[in-house]
């Protein structure tokens, strides 16, 4: 049983709720999206803990309801690091997810990603005819592979054209992966292990045929599944070097950029720092750009709040995801930068979307999207699609 | 009956705020100690008196008992309830007037404290009293324990904070106290028109009503706080220091983190204008210096934990949750009853625990936490015979529990049956809530 190797710390959760709401250093809510659900205690750890101890011990069975509050979480760790006891709730919170789904207990809207992915290897459902990825970064071998990942693909292509502008730029031997396959992070996330592995196999087959020295992910799903999950499994583990985009620029990219006289504000992808601990790389990238002011959210690196699409939740509750995103966007509009920078697609997409909707005086970028306008104009560009 | 019940009181409340799934009430079964779950039938959650008086009125009306729930971080079992209404009070989250002139804040039930705070600091004032849980805990139950915390010796206990209170009774009637009680009234005089009848409600754990707005004191936020810290090897030597410093009132509060054979931890916490806080300080020192047993340890750590207070606070529960036996007693019984919990403690096998106090200006709140990890169903045993021997010696050594919840009940009863307060306490009981539906079993009532 996967919870079975968290049982000891299940069972340690205090209850004290800490995890619930704070209103303090920072953090208004601890639980992103707990302030965005019908708010009962099953809806943010401390009860998710209870939820995961009566998995545990089979005392409950196991209702769609009671799926959809486990569900609700983007498991994105703002409770971890605030939990004063220390608890690995991300950990259990995958654990009781797999549990479940390994006991065939899946939510509905999640059968769909996890059919598409067996199916045609990507969540978003068969391989749309337009190519994405530029002719010229379409090789079969190449030094450097930019793994795009299927939501930078399917959701946000901007991000391949200006990777493939900006990695030539900057005159490196590149490829972009344009197999157009999922790493397989959805699943991991709903915890659907075994399909998880199975669309990790066929995506490392593809890679490992592209013989690459160094694989660039500007997801940081993908980036985590390359970099970490892959290595955990004895048939998917590799030598090859992985990156994320802002480790990859960082000593590429100085005294090449042009100037941005702006003010930006950097939000943190919670599987990129929370999970991977990479929190001061795209900031140094990002003060590379001469004259760009950064400027911190009221939440950001450990306390960064998240953006309401992770964990399945895009898939499961738009409802919720599109509120959260919106309290994360009312932190990025008080600090009046005139771009919102991240490098996740998932949150890119969902503030992209949001501030369309809103028109609201901010624009969305990716840190590709930013960085390749800064190494081709400087000032007078439009670094994003969302003004 | 249940859908009969879950759509009348979805009729008060509004659907999303009812429940009687079983996986959600699941998470209502416990709180932050170690009293064993009790399931309630439904949780409901209103969002205002009215609300909560028709709830109450409706749970009258079929007979079934009501437990109030703030943030559910109590450690006695006074939020829990086998088979009734869980009533959560977070919905009422709301900072309703902040009265410069009087001094007073007034706010709902249920915000929690580091909210209210945050707010308060926001505009330069401060509330004397904090507990410990303060991410979580709420106002109206650390009225309702009656709430002590950081502030304990200057301020005293959150019972004497209270201004006014709001408060549903049993029987569904809103009453409000002090000047409050008078429609023209702003709060701002506590003992006024006649009995004081926020008493009635502080420290009774909702057995005779459910609070729904709390006004208390605040306070300009000072202009400096020091804190220092000094160990000591002998603890009736900083018993007394403690007495000192209490009845001279030299400090906002003392905190006794860690109380160990030979090595008693204490920090003290100053505040006031910066020549008020030196002149306090060298008065602290000047006391502890005629103790050769204790050494200054300096300000660093205390200051570093000041910083992150709310957080740290609730380290020391990484060994596990925890049994807890808090009391009081008088500066003079606080050797003796550690020794004597000690001696209980390690007779029971307990392997984990620790012992803390924390002054208040006529004794301390003398606290015991015997740890486990919850799936340890031996380690739990001891702390259930040992914490009942624990409850039991307290009442005999004439200390008073601090939250008594069902925890205390029956030791309650044993040591206090009988007397004129126990009496009359039953007959108020009787009196204001002739069905017996108000949270019945805390206090032994």
């Amino acid at each position: 049983m996967a919870l079975e190797r968290f049982a000891r710390y299940i069972y340690d959760c205090t209850r004290c709720g800490f995890c619930r709401v704070w209103g303090w250093e920072g953090v208004e809510h601890v639980c992103p999206t707990y302030p965005h659900t019908t708010a009962w205690d099953t809806e943010y750890a401390r009860g998710r803990v209870r939820l995961a101890r009566a998995v545990l011990e089979k005392e409950l069975d196991v209702t769609p309801d009671m799926l959809e509050h486990i569900y609700e979480c983007t498991l994105c760790g703002n409770c971890e690091v605030h939990c004063p006891i220390e608890l690995p709730l991300v950990d259990i919170f995958h654990a009781l997810r797999e549990e479940l789904a390994g006991g065939g207990c899946q939510l509905q809207t999640h059968e769909q990603i996890t059919f598409f992915i067996e199916r045609y290897d990507n969540p978003y459902g068969p391989k749309p005819d337009e190519e994405v990825v530029p002719e010229y970064a379409r090789k079969e071998t190449a030094e450097v592979l930019f793994f795009p990942g299927c939501t930078n693909t399917r959701m946000a292509p901007e991000e391949v054209e200006a990777v493939a502008e900006l990695f030539q730029g900057l005159g490196l031997d590149f490829a972009i992966f344009d197999d157009d396959t999922c790493c397989g992070f959805p699943l991991y996330e709903i915890g659907q292990m075994e399909g998880f592995r199975r669309a990790a196999a066929r995506t490392m087959e593809r890679i490992r045929r592209r013989q690459p020295k160094i694989i660039v992910a500007s997801c940081p799903a993908c980036y985590r599944a390359l970099k970490e999950l892959y290595q955990q499994d004895e048939e998917l583990r590799h030598d090859f070097e992985v990156q994320h985009l802002s480790e990859f620029l960082l000593p590429r990219v100085p005294g090449r950029l042009k100037p941005l006289v702006e003010k930006v504000t950097w939000h943190d992808p919670c599987v990129l720092g929370r999970h991977q601990g990479i929190y001061e790389e795209p900031r140094e990238v990002l003060r590379q750009v001469p004259g760009l002011e950064l400027v911190e959210m009221e939440s950001h690196h450990e306390n960064s709040l998240c953006c309401g699409a992770g964990g399945g939740v895009f898939f499961s509750r738009q409802d919720v995801a599109v509120k959260t995103v919106e309290s994360r966007l009312e932190q990025a509009l008080a600090t009046r930068a005139r771009y919102l920078v991240t490098s996740c697609p998932n949150c890119y997409v969902r503030f992209r979307q949001s501030i369309r909707k809103g028109r609201r005086p901010i624009r969305p970028a990716s840190l590709a999207t930013l960085i390749n306008e800064v190494l081709k104009h400087g000032t007078d560009t439009d670094a994003s699609s969302g003004d | 009956m249940t859908d009969e019940i879950v759509r009348r009181l979805a009729e008060i409340v509004g659907e999303e705020h009812v429940t009687d799934k079983t996986f959600i009430r699941a998470a209502y079964t416990q709180d932050f100690g170690v009293q064993p779950p009790r399931w309630p039938a439904y949780v409901v959650r209103p969002g205002s008196a009215e609300e909560i008086a028709a709830v109450v009125r409706l749970a009258n009306e079929y007979r079934i008992p009501i437990t109030p729930r703030g943030g559910g971080s109590a450690q006695e079992g006074g939020c829990q309830s086998e088979g009734g209404i869980v009533l959560e009070t977070l919905r009422l989250n709301r900072i309703l007037a902040i009265d410069e002139s009087a001094g007073t804040v007034t706010v709902e039930a249920g915000i929690t404290f580091v909210k209210l705070m945050a707010e308060l600091e926001k505009r330069g004032w401060k509330i004397g009293i904090a507990p410990s849980g303060a991410m979580a805990g709420t106002p109206g139950a650390h009225v309702s324990r009656p709430g002590v915390g950081w502030g304990n010796i200057k301020y005293v206990c959150q019972g004497d904070q209270v201004i006014a209170l709001k408060a549903v009774l049993p029987t569904g009637e809103i009453i409000s106290t002090g000047t409050r009680a008078n429609p023209n009234a702003r709060p701002f005089f506590r003992y006024a028109l006649g009995p004081d009848l926020a008493g009635l409600f502080i420290g009774a754990e909702g057995a005779f009503g459910i609070l729904t707005e709390i006004t208390l004191r605040m306070y300009p936020w000072p202009k400096q706080i020091y804190l220092e810290r000094y160990i000591g090897t002998n603890l009736r030597d900083a018993v007394e220091i403690f007495r000192q410093i209490a009845h001279h009132n030299l400090v906002c509060y003392i905190s006794v983190p860690v109380i160990e054979p030979e090595h008693i931890l204490f920090d003290v916490n100053v505040e006031g204008d910066p020549p008020e806080v030196e002149h306090r300080v060298q008065r602290i020192r000047d006391i502890v210096r005629q103790y050769p047993s204790v050494r200054y340890e300096g300000p660093d750590a205390p200051s570093r934990f000041w910083e992150r207070r709310w957080f740290l606070t609730g380290e020391e529960f990484k060994q596990g949750i925890a049994g807890a036996v808090n009391y009081f007693l008088p500066f003079d019984k606080l050797e003796e009853a550690t020794y004597i919990m000690r001696d209980i403690i390690l007779r029971h096998g307990i392997q984990r625990f620790a012992q803390q106090m924390f002054p208040e200006p006529t004794g301390a709140e003398h606290v015991n936490l015997l740890f486990h990890h919850s799936g340890d169903k031996e380690e739990y045993a001891k702390i259930h015979r040992a914490i009942g021997e624990m409850m039991d010696k307290a009442l005999e050594l004439g200390g008073a529990p601090y939250s008594k919840g069902r925890q205390w009940a029956p030791y309650l009863e044993k040591h206090l049956g009988g007397t004129g307060y126990w009496e009359t306490l039953k007959a108020l009981k009787r009196a204001l809530d002739p069905n017996h539906i108000m949270n019945p079993g805390v206090l032994g009532l």
